[in-house]
């Protein structure tokens, strides 16, 4: 038998006079016709432009080489151009081989002979390479137009809506058991002092009403898979132990005998065991707190089944583990409040009256444990509040950043304080103030003639806040001893809990200050590090309620525009393959895979690669200690030819 | 019809291939039965000139354990080619170098100074160190050259086939045998063993979670072993992945970790970087002094990832070729 010598072309393209000016081209022509191992060698200029790809599409279809080198610029440039010119013309793109005498040889390289040798070196690296390239078949698959919401927020609420407007299936994940995020615990949204909750029930009701819309509270997401238009999302809706049959009458809440602190009022009032979050909300049902209801420590309780009018109680009901199928995620899952109970010297927790900025809103809230009123704990209203703004910001130990509506929100406090008790004294000791846009900033400026006093403080670490007999006092540098009898300290917002292990789920990249990092800062500030994965509200980073909608509108929008039904995505081609015959199943890949594409066969008892999930990263090739996972068009054999070439010729 | 001949020949080995064979026990009487032994300088007096008088091609098989790190042994080896119809190389030392081949991470020079010169137990007050040729009393003395490298068999010859192991198994040995009487052979320069990792056979395997991370190395010293539990899964490096299969896994059924005797698989160029690659995927930490303080307890990356491997290294590759010897 005899074996054919392959048939490479070989272009050598003079970019302009980027390439030609430093080597020899048609010397190194020569050179490469002397080597016998060329089927077609030729100098051409500018092979990347439509002339240039014409001649290359039409010595390729009269040489029909089995390899062509194109001896020019960086793969990064135009690699794929030239590999797009053959597919055109019957040739398999892993067929074409760039050999970058630009970038690595003529640009860096000014002795002229030295750029001669560079470059003959990397075109025998690339014939050694391309001489064992295999063809690549493209795989494509109809993308799922489908859309998965994480975080139930007015950001996640308004995605939603917007996605089902334009016909999609749309998912709500949310964590907790209903809907509303922080917004819902607000009273007013400064600066036209909107009813929060009258901004959202209409939404509500939409959301829960709309056929396209599914919305799991009470659930999380345990797993993700797959990419772009083929995700696979795992999640676990947790039991509500009542069904929906309830419609949330609250007549189980008085017998029920548990007392627990409410976390939807931030631990200032009470609930039972079985709750919901506030009258009205989506889903209507209420829950049973497995963890404290009696009936569940020891069987001794069961006063909510007699009392329920509708027969909803279930206790038997069991968490279910659903699977879905979307083409894009969005992440709505909001931020939370910096925890101030380290910072001994601010009081908090400690002191009677000093409360954190959400915490007063609470208070405010008409929904509020003191049903609006704004009330010291001896039952009294204050005559005067203090506010401290950036309180555990801007200090390495907490904050370190500026949220950047905090101000914004703390000099609400005066409003809402004066519209109850028009005689109290309202006072806020900051360092900086960030009122920025003609609204804001007359919010500020309404806010100091209405009698807010604000007073500098040259460093905020200085406050001491102290308890003197029924009075709280507050020291610091820049201004003399203040009395209040409420203190409202304006936290920052750091991200979620929980944001970090949703981003190790989606393999997506959180910036420093722990917020989703953005595809582009600038460009596309609600696409993630990650193709179909967006980022919109508070977890793209603080921002008030009109920024946080804006961009669950900015992140559908991309979605809708992109992911239409019917439309096809080629499957990454470069995938890793596992050889069966090879593979000791010693496990090893399958925890460095970070797309989960890897799973064990436990009856072959070998790891095998998912194809569609499996991105070719090479992470796997790299930690397969026997070779038996390769990497396609990146073999092991083709890498040490290429490295063999450039080193032995 | 004349039995087939058969050669078994030591290089630089520690008699612990020929072990094997004896091993074979009452098997070997089958052997013998089948076989003419031409050729076991460990075990029968032959002579060398009586090989050199044999016709090329004349000797069925030779089964050489050893690395080779003399000029003596590289003549042997090659003599026996020459004689030879097929040529195994017999072992670890042969196919990969084995631990005489750790002694490429030194030099000749340092190993003659250390043995014959520093050794607290040597007195050489002449300084005397062995050279091919010396004269004694009138009379020339001569001495196989001790190469500045210690070599693989198939650095030096041609082989056909390759038995792996520290020593190989009685099974091995009998199969290989058997194929070769029975002319039942796989293509040339098949290793005759089965080309997977030791995890195939391994029985802790389903101990292995799929999430290994070793967030300290540690050695079989340090802790009491547990006789079920992966060895990865307990800090300890086994280098069962990146090696071989067809021990029967006998040292971990001894509850010692593998070495890695048995080398690479053949889609495997490194054994050693490919396990250190592997434990780059699966050592904790995410900063650079985290993985630090891990990799600190790794005390002999040599000894751990290259215990038999050294000759057949790409580390070592560039220095061989320096010197043609």
């Amino acid at each position: 038998m005899t074996v054919e010598k392959p048939k490479i072309a070989l272009f050598l393209c003079e970019c302009s006079t980027n390439i030609s000016n430093f080597i020899d081209l048609p010397a190194v022509a020569d050179w490469a016709e002397s080597t016998e191992d060329f089927c077609f060698v030729e100098v051409s200029n500018l092979l990347c432009s439509p002339d240039g790809k014409k001649y290359f599409a039409e010595i390729l279809m009269k040489h029909k080489p089995d390899g062509i080198i194109v001896a020019a610029c960086s793969p990064k440039l135009h690699e794929k151009t030239f590999q797009d010119v053959a597919e055109e013309v019957g040739i398999n793109m892993s067929r074409v081989q760039m050999a970058n005498i630009r970038e690595d040889v003529s640009w860096v390289t000014k002795d002229k002979t030295k750029a001669n040798e560079k470059a003959k070196a990397m075109i025998k690296a690339a014939l050694r390479r391309v001489i064992l390239a295999e063809n690549l078949e493209k795989v494509t698959m109809e993308v799922i137009s489908d859309i998965l919401i994480i975080g139930g927020g007015i950001a996640g609420i308004e995605a939603a809506i917007i996605a089902s407007k334009a016909g999609r299936k749309v998912y709500l994940i949310e964590k907790d058991i209903s809907l509303g995020g922080s917004v819902i615990k607000i009273e007013e949204v400064a600066p036209n002092m909107e009813c929060a909750p009258c901004l959202l029930a209409p939404r509500l009701s939409e959301v829960r009403d709309d056929p396209n819309i599914t919305v799991l509270t009470n659930s999380e997401i345990t797993d993700v898979l797959g990419f772009y238009g083929n995700f696979l999302v795992k999640v676990r809706k947790k039991a509500r132990y009542v069904e929906e049959t309830c419609i949330g009458c609250e007549a189980c809440f008085d017998v029920c005998p548990v007392t627990l602190k409410n976390e939807f009022h931030l631990g200032l009032g009470n609930r039972k065991a079985i709750y919901t979050l506030f009258p009205g909300s989506v889903p209507a049902a209420a829950v049973i707190d497995k963890e404290h209801c009696k009936h569940f420590i020891d069987n001794s309780c069961d006063a909510c089944v007699s009392a329920c009018p509708f027969g909803s109680i279930n206790f038997n009901e069991k968490d279910e583990e659903l699977e879905i199928n979307v083409g894009a995620i969005v992440i709505a899952t909001g931020t939370k409040s910096g925890d101030v109970s380290k910072f001994d010297e601010l009081g908090y927790g400690k002191i009677d009256n000093v409360y954190t900025l959400p915490e007063f809103e609470r208070i405010a809230c008409s929904n509020g444990p003191s049903g609006s009123k704004i009330l010291l704990k001896n039952g009294e209203k204050p005559s005067s509040v203090a506010v401290i703004h950036c309180a555990g910001s801007l200090r390495e130990d907490g904050i370190p950043y500026c949220s950047g509506i905090c101000c914004f929100g703390a000099s609400k406090v005066g409003e809402l304080v004066r519209k109850q008790i028009p005689e109290a004294k309202v006072l806020n000791i900051y360092n900086d103030l960030v009122f920025v846009g003609p609204k804001i900033n007359a919010f500020y400026r309404k806010q100091i003639e209405e009698g807010t006093r604000f007073i500098k403080c040259y460093d905020l670490k200085t406050i001491q806040v102290k308890e003197k007999g029924d009075k709280i006092t507050i020291e610091g540098e820049g201004f003399s001893q203040i009395e209040a009898d409420m203190v409202v300290l304006s936290t920052g917002l750091e991200p979620a809990s929980g944001t970090k292990e949703l981003a190790d789920l989606l393999n997506i990249d959180l910036r420093k200050d722990g917020f989703f990092k953005a595809d582009h800062a600038l460009l596309n500030q609600t696409g993630s590090t990650l193709e179909g994965i967006y980022i919109a509200g508070c977890s793209a980073g603080p921002c008030n309620v009109a920024t946080s909608v804006t961009r669950a509108r900015s992140a559908v929008g991309d979605i809708i525009s992109k992911l239409i039904p019917g439309r096809e995505i080629e499957l990454e081609i470069l995938t890793s393959v596992i050889d069966e015959e090879k593979c000791g199943g010693c496990k090893l890949c399958i925890s460095v895979c970070p797309y989960k594409a890897i799973i064990f066969d436990d009856e072959k008892n070998i790891s095998i690669v998912t194809e569609a999930i499996c991105r070719g990263c090479g992470t796997c090739v790299a930690s397969c200690p026997s070779g038996a996972a390769k990497a396609k068009h990146f073999t092991d054999d083709q890498i040490y030819a290429e490295i063999g070439g450039l080193l032995y010729g | 019809m004349a039995k087939p001949k058969v050669a078994f020949y030591w290089c630089a080995s520690c008699g612990g291939c020929e072990e094997a064979v004896v091993d074979l026990a009452e098997k070997i009487l089958d052997v013998v039965a089948a076989v003419d032994i031409i050729l076991w300088p460990v075990a029968l007096d032959f002579k060398y000139k009586g090989i050199k008088a044999m016709e090329d091609g004349s000797i069925a098989v030779s089964f050489i354990n050893g690395a080779i790190r003399t000029e003596e042994q590289k003549e042997m080896a090659k003599l026996l080619r020459k004689k030879s119809g097929l040529v195994v190389a017999f072992g670890s030392c042969s196919s990969l170098g084995g631990i005489p081949a750790l002694a490429n991470l030194t030099s000749k020079k340092k190993i003659f100074d250390r043995s014959y010169l520093n050794s607290p137990t040597v007195v050489n007050p002449d300084g005397v160190v062995p050279k091919t040729r010396s004269i004694v009393d009138g009379y020339e003395l001569t001495l196989p050259e001790f190469f500045e490298t210690v070599y693989k068999l198939d650095d030096v010859i041609d082989v056909d086939y390759y038995l792996p192991g520290c020593p190989p198994t009685p099974e091995l040995i009998a199969n290989a045998v058997n194929a070769i009487l029975e002319a039942k052979l796989p293509p040339k320069g098949a290793i005759l063993s089965p080309d997977k990792s030791l995890c195939k056979s391994c029985d802790r395997n389903e101990s292995k979670p799929e999430d290994v991370a070793i967030a300290e190395i540690k050695r079989v010293i340090d802790i009491e072993l547990d006789p079920e539990k992966c060895f990865l899964a307990q800090g300890i490096i086994c280098m069962g992945p990146a090696t071989r299969d067809g021990c029967g896994a006998s040292c971990i059924n001894g509850n010692m970790p593998c070495t890695g005797c048995f080398g690479p698989t053949d889609s495997c160029k490194d054994q050693g970087a490919k396990m250190i690659g592997t434990l780059g995927a699966i050592l904790e930490g995410e900063e650079e002094e985290a993985i630090d303080k891990v990799i600190e307890g790794l005390v002999d990356p040599a000894g751990t990832f290259y215990r038999y491997g050294l000759s057949a290294s790409m580390l070592g590759s560039a220095r061989k070729e320096a010197k043609d010897e």
